[in-house]
C-alpha cells in the first residue's frame, strides 16, 4: 500500500486510527477547532491533537443551539460532536478566531462534554507588536492548564522536540507543494488535500514518515497530463474530498490553495529556540498565513498580496473560490482578492458550499468558467 | 454610597388591578432631544469649526481621542437616520453594497453605510457640502465591522488604525488593551500633526466614567414595577448617547436630572406604559427601519395593546453603561472614578483605566466569550422580573445572534417562555411584519393576554 493510500485510510477511518492510538500509546486525545491552536503544546504533553472535521452529510441534530444561517462547517463539526462522533475525546480546545466556530465550541461544550476543554485566547489584533507578548502569556497560561489537566510539566526540551516534529511536518510538506509548481504538476490537487487532511489527523511522527515515503514515490507517479488548466482553491475551510474531485475530473489541476485545512494550516515554521512558546507565539502571529479574521489590522490588506505571490509562484491560470455558506469572514475578503487577483488578469468564480455541495450546479459552473479559460487561452 | 437598587422593588408584587398605573409625559424629554439635536448638527459644522472628524464604527474607549482637541466621530455615519426613515433607501444601500460583492448576509447595518458611500452621500449634507474625513479609528469588537471600516478607508483613502478591545478582562489583557491606546494616540499625532493633550484625555475619562455609571443607574430604575421607562424610550436615549458620545461633559446634567426624575417616577409608581402586566427582554438589535431611528422600534410597540412593556435588553443596555458584573452574571451599575476614589493623574493613569471601563465593566467584552451571554441573561432575566424574552435572530448580525438559541432552553427551565423572529437590523427588505407581528400576538396570547385587556 502507498503512502498516499494509508493516509486515505485514516481520513476515511479518522476515529479508529485516533482509538488505536491511544490503545498504542496510552496517551490523550484532544480535538481541536482552528489552526491557531498550538497543537505543539499539546504534543509535548504527549496529547494528540486532532482537528475537527465536518461529515458533509445532512444533520438535523444542530438547529436547537445554532442559527440555520451560521457557516457550514460550524454545523457540521457541531453535528460530529452532538452525534457523539467524537465522544472518545479527553480534551476539546480552541483558538479565539471566527464567532461562528465559537458557538460551537461552545454549544458543543453544554451537551456533549468534554474532560477537558481550554479557549486559547489569540489576539485579533495580531499584527500589532502588542500581541505577541500578551499571546506568549495566553500561550504560557494554556501551557499551564494541560501540565494540570495531564498531571505531567512540560519542559523546554519536550516542547522543543514537538517543534521539531511540526516544523518537519511542514518541511515535508512545502516540497509536496514544490512539486506541484512543475508542469504538469506532479499530484492531484485532491492528494495534496489528503496528505494535509491525514496531518492533521495523524501522529505527526508517524505522517512524517508517510510523506518522507510519499516523497520517495512521487518520482515515480504519472504527473497530471491530463489536465490543461491549473487552478488555485481559496477555501474558507473546505475539506470535502469529493468537491474537490469533481473539480479536477473536468480537466483542470489545483496546484495551490489558500485553505483552513492547506497552506493556512502548514506554512510557516516554528524554529529552534531557547524561548519555545515565545517562538510558537511569533509563528502563529506572524509565521502563518492570515486567516480573514486576523487580516484587519491595516489598510494595507495582507491576504490579497499574499494570494497573489501563490497563484504567481505556481503558474495559477485561474481561481475557485470556495466559500463555505454564511461564512462571512471570508465574504468580506473576496471582493478586494478578486480585485488584486484582477490586476494579475487572473479569473476567478466564487462557489458557495454546504454542507452537503450540490456537485450538480457546481459542475456546469467549473465547466463554463474553464471553458472560457481554455477560449481565452486560444 | 447608597445602593440605588436598595430603592427599588425587588419582588413582582401581586397585580393591582389588571397592571395598570399612572403615566406622565417625561419631563427630561425636551432636554434630551435638544442635546442629541446639537451633537447630531455638531458633525455637519465641524470641519468649518477646525474639529478633526473621524470614521470609526464603535462606541467604544470613547474618551481615546479627546486629547487631540474638539473631534467628530461619524460612527454609523450622519446620514444613518435617513437611511433608516426611508426603507426604499434602506434597500438602495444594501443593494450597492451588494453590487460590489458583499452578499445579502453580511451585516446589514454596514452595507447599509457602505451603500451610502458607494451611493455617493454618506458624508453628505443636505445642502450639498461633503465632510472630509481626517482618519480612522477602529475600536475592534466585531470582524465585519473592522473589514468594512478598513473599506471605507479606501474608499475615502484615509489612514486607517485599529485597536482590538480583547474578550478578556484579566490585568494583562487591559494593559495589551491600554498599550494599543497609546500607540493610536501616537498614531494619531502623526498622521493629523497634532499635540495629544493628555489633560484633556483624564478629563473625559473621568466624564465617562461619570456618564456611563449615570446610565446604567437610570437602566437599573427599569428593575421596578411597573418600569418608570420601557426600552423604546431607552433606544431613543441610546441614540443621544450615541451622537454624543459618552465622554461630553453636557450629557452629565441631562443624565442627572433624568435619574433623579426616574427615581421620584419609581417611587411614584408612575409607569412607561398604562398597563403592565407582563415584562419583556428583546435581545438582539431590533429592526432600525420603518419607523425610522429616532423613535426605533415597531417590534418594541406591538405588545403594548396587550399591556406587554419591553423593560430591558442585554444587547440596548451593554452599550452605553458601566456595569459590575457579579459573580452570578447579575449585572450593577459601576461606582465611578470619583466613588472609588481614583483619580487619573497621567495618560498611562487614564488609558488603564479606559481599559478597565471596557473590558471589567463592559459585558460585552467578556460576552465574546459566548458562555458569558447566556449567564448574564439569566441573570437579567431574574433581576429585572422579565416574564418573557424575544430574541431577534438576526439574519445579518453574526455578532450578537450567537448565544441566543442556547438560552432558550435554560430560560424555560426557568418557567420564562421565549420567542424568536428573524430580521435584519438594517435590511428592510428580510422583515416580513406581518408574520413577525402575527408571531408576537400569538407568544402574548400563549402568555394568557389578550388585546382587550390592555
Ligand atoms: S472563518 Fe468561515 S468557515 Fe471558518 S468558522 Fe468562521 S465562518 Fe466558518
Ligand atoms: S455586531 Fe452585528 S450589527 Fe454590529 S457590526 Fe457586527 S455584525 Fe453588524
Amino acid at each position: 500500500m502507498g503512502a498516499l493510500e494509508k493516509m486515505t485510510r485514516v481520513i476515511d477511518d479518522r476515529h479508529g486510527y485516533a482509538k488505536g492510538w491511544r490503545e498504542r500509546t496510552g496517551g490523550r486525545i484532544a480535538g481541536y477547532l482552528c489552526t491557531y491552536v498550538p497543537e505543539e503544546i499539546l504534543y509535548a504533553a504527549g496529547v494528540l491533537p486532532v482537528r475537527i472535521l465536518g461529515s458533509h452529510e445532512p444533520e438535523d441534530v444542530t438547529a436547537p443551539y445554532v442559527y440555520g444561517m451560521f457557516c457550514t462547517y460550524c454545523r457540521d463539526t457541531l453535528a460530529q460532536g452532538l452525534l457523539g462522533r467524537y465522544d472518545y475525546l479527553d480534551g476539546l480546545i480552541h483558538g479565539y478566531c471566527c464567532i461562528h466556530i465559537r458557538q460551537t465550541y461552545d454549544s458543543w461544550l453544554r451537551h456533549a462534554p468534554v474532560p477537558f476543554s481550554y479557549l486559547l485566547y489569540v489576539p485579533d489584533h495580531i499584527e500589532s507588536d502588542r500581541a505577541i507578548p500578551h499571546l506568549v502569556s495566553h500561550m504560557g497560561q494554556m501551557k499551564v492548564a494541560v501540565e494540570e489537566w495531564t498531571g505531567k510539566p512540560i519542559t523546554n526540551e519536550a516542547l522543543s522536540a514537538a517543534i521539531e516534529v511540526f516544523d518537519t511536518n511542514r518541511r515535508l510538506t512545502q516540497k509536496l507543494y514544490d512539486l506541484q509548481k512543475g508542469n504538469p504538476p506532479r499530484f492531484a490537487g485532491v492528494d495534496i488535500l489528503k496528505v494535509v487532511l491525514a496531518s492533521q489527523l495523524m501522529d505527526k511522527v508517524e505522517h512524517n514518515k508517510l510523506l518522507e515515503e510519499l516523497l520517495a514515490e512521487a518520482s515515480q507517479l504519472p504527473p497530471q497530463e491530463e489536465s490543461d488548466v491549473r487552478l488555485m482553491l481559496i477555501a474558507s475551510e473546505v475539506d470535502d474530498v469529493e468537491f474537490v474531485e469533481l473539480i479536477e475530473s473536468l480537466g483542470a489541476t489545483i496546484v495551490v490553495d489558500d485553505n483552513c485545512v492547506g497552506t493556512r494550516y502548514f506554512l510557516g515554521e516554528v524554529g529552534n529556540s531557547a524561548e519555545p512558546i515565545a517562538a510558537l507565539a511569533e509563528r502563529y502571529a506572524r509565521g502563518k498565513p492570515l486567516c480573514p479574521i486576523k487580516d484587519i489590522s491595516t489598510r494595507e490588506r495582507s491576504r490579497p498580496p499574499h494570494v497573489v505571490g501563490l497563484a504567481t509562484d505556481y503558474g495559477v491560470q485561474g481561481v475557485i473560490f470556495a466559500r463555505n455558506k454564511f461564512c462571512d469572514p471570508h465574504e468580506y475578503d473576496t471582493p478586494a482578492i478578486i480585485k488584486a487577483l484582477g490586476e494579475k488578469d487572473i479569473p476567478s468564480i466564487v462557489l458557495e458550499c454546504d454542507i452537503v455541495n450540490p456537485l450538480g450546479q457546481f459542475r456546469t459552473r467549473v465547466e463554463a468558467f474553464l471553458e472560457m479559460m481554455r477560449v481565452e487561452a486560444l | 454610597m447608597v445602593d440605588p437598587i436598595a430603592t427599588v422593588a425587588q419582588t413582582k408584587p401581586e397585580w393591582k388591578k389588571p397592571g395598570e398605573y399612572e403615566v406622565k409625559p417625561l419631563e427630561t424629554w425636551g432636554k434630551i432631544k435638544e442635546v442629541r439635536r446639537k451633537h447630531a448638527k455638531n458633525i455637519w459644522t465641524a470641519k468649518q469649526e477646525g474639529k478633526v472628524t473621524i470614521l470609526g464604527l464603535v462606541d467604544m474607549a470613547s474618551p481615546l481621542p479627546a486629547g487631540l482637541g474638539e473631534v467628530a466621530v461619524f460612527t454609523l455615519g450622519p446620514n444613518f437616520g435617513r437611511i433608516m426613515d426611508d426603507n426604499a433607501l434602506a434597500a438602495q444601500c444594501c443593494e450597492a453594497a451588494e453590487a460590489k460583492g458583499f452578499g445579502p448576509d453580511t451585516c446589514a447595518t454596514l452595507r447599509a453605510q457602505l451603500g451610502s458611500i458607494y451611493l455617493g452621500f454618506h458624508n453628505l449634507s443636505r445642502s450639498g457640502e461633503r465632510i472630509p474625513l481626517d482618519f480612522c479609528l477602529e475600536m475592534h469588537v466585531c470582524i465585519a465591522q473592522s473589514k468594512i471600516a478598513r473599506e471605507m478607508s479606501d474608499h475615502y483613502d484615509i489612514p486607517y488604525h485599529m485597536v482590538e478591545i480583547p474578550g478578556w478582562t484579566d490585568p494583562a489583557s487591559q494593559e495589551y488593551f491600554a498599550s494599543q491606546m497609546d500607540d493610536a494616540i501616537h498614531w494619531m499625532e502623526k498622521v493629523t500633526g497634532r499635540t495629544y493633550n493628555d489633560e484633556l484625555l483624564i478629563e473625559a475619562t473621568h466624564i465617562d466614567w461619570r456618564n456611563r455609571v449615570l446610565w446604567a443607574r437610570i437602566l437599573e430604575l427599569t428593575r421596578h414595577v411597573p418600569s418608570p421607562i420601557d426600552l423604546r424610550m431607552i433606544g431613543s436615549m441610546n441614540v443621544m448617547l450615541q451622537v454624543g458620545k459618552t465622554r461630553s461633559a453636557d450629557l452629565t446634567p441631562v443624565l442627572e436630572e433624568l435619574l433623579a426624575e426616574l427615581k421620584d417616577r419609581v417611587a411614584n409608581n408612575i409607569a412607561a406604559l398604562g398597563v403592565e402586566k407582563v415584562r419583556l427582554i428583546h435581545e438582539g438589535q431590533w429592526p432600525q427601519f420603518s419607523c425610522g431611528s429616532w423613535a426605533p422600534g415597531v417590534i418594541l410597540r406591538v405588545g403594548v395593546p396587550y399591556g406587554a412593556v419591553f423593560v430591558a435588553g442585554r444587547n440596548a443596555f451593554n452599550i452605553y453603561a458601566a456595569w459590575e458584573v457579579l459573580e452570578n452574571g447579575s449585572w450593577r451599575a459601576a461606582n465611578n472614578l470619583e466613588e472609588q476614589g481614583i483619580t487619573l493623574k497621567d495618560r498611562g493613569d487614564a488609558l488603564r483605566s479606559i481599559a478597565r471601563l471596557y473590558s471589567e465593566y463592559w459585558p460585552n467584552a467578556v460576552e465574546m466569550q459566548l458562555a458569558p451571554r447566556v449567564k448574564h441573561l439569566m441573570a437579567l432575566a431574574k433581576d429585572w422580573h422579565a416574564d418573557g424574552v424575544v430574541f431577534n435572530l438576526d439574519r445579518s448580525c453574526h455578532g450578537v445572534t450567537p448565544g441566543m438559541l442556547e438560552s432558550r432552553p435554560i430560560l424555560q427551565k426557568m418557567g420564562i417562555p421565549s420567542m424568536v423572529y428573524e430580521a435584519s437590523y438594517c435590511d428592510p427588505r428580510d422583515f416580513d411584519r406581518p408574520k413577525v407581528e402575527e408571531g408576537f400576538e400569538s407568544f402574548l396570547e400563549g402568555m394568557g393576554l389578550s388585546r382587550e385587556a390592555a
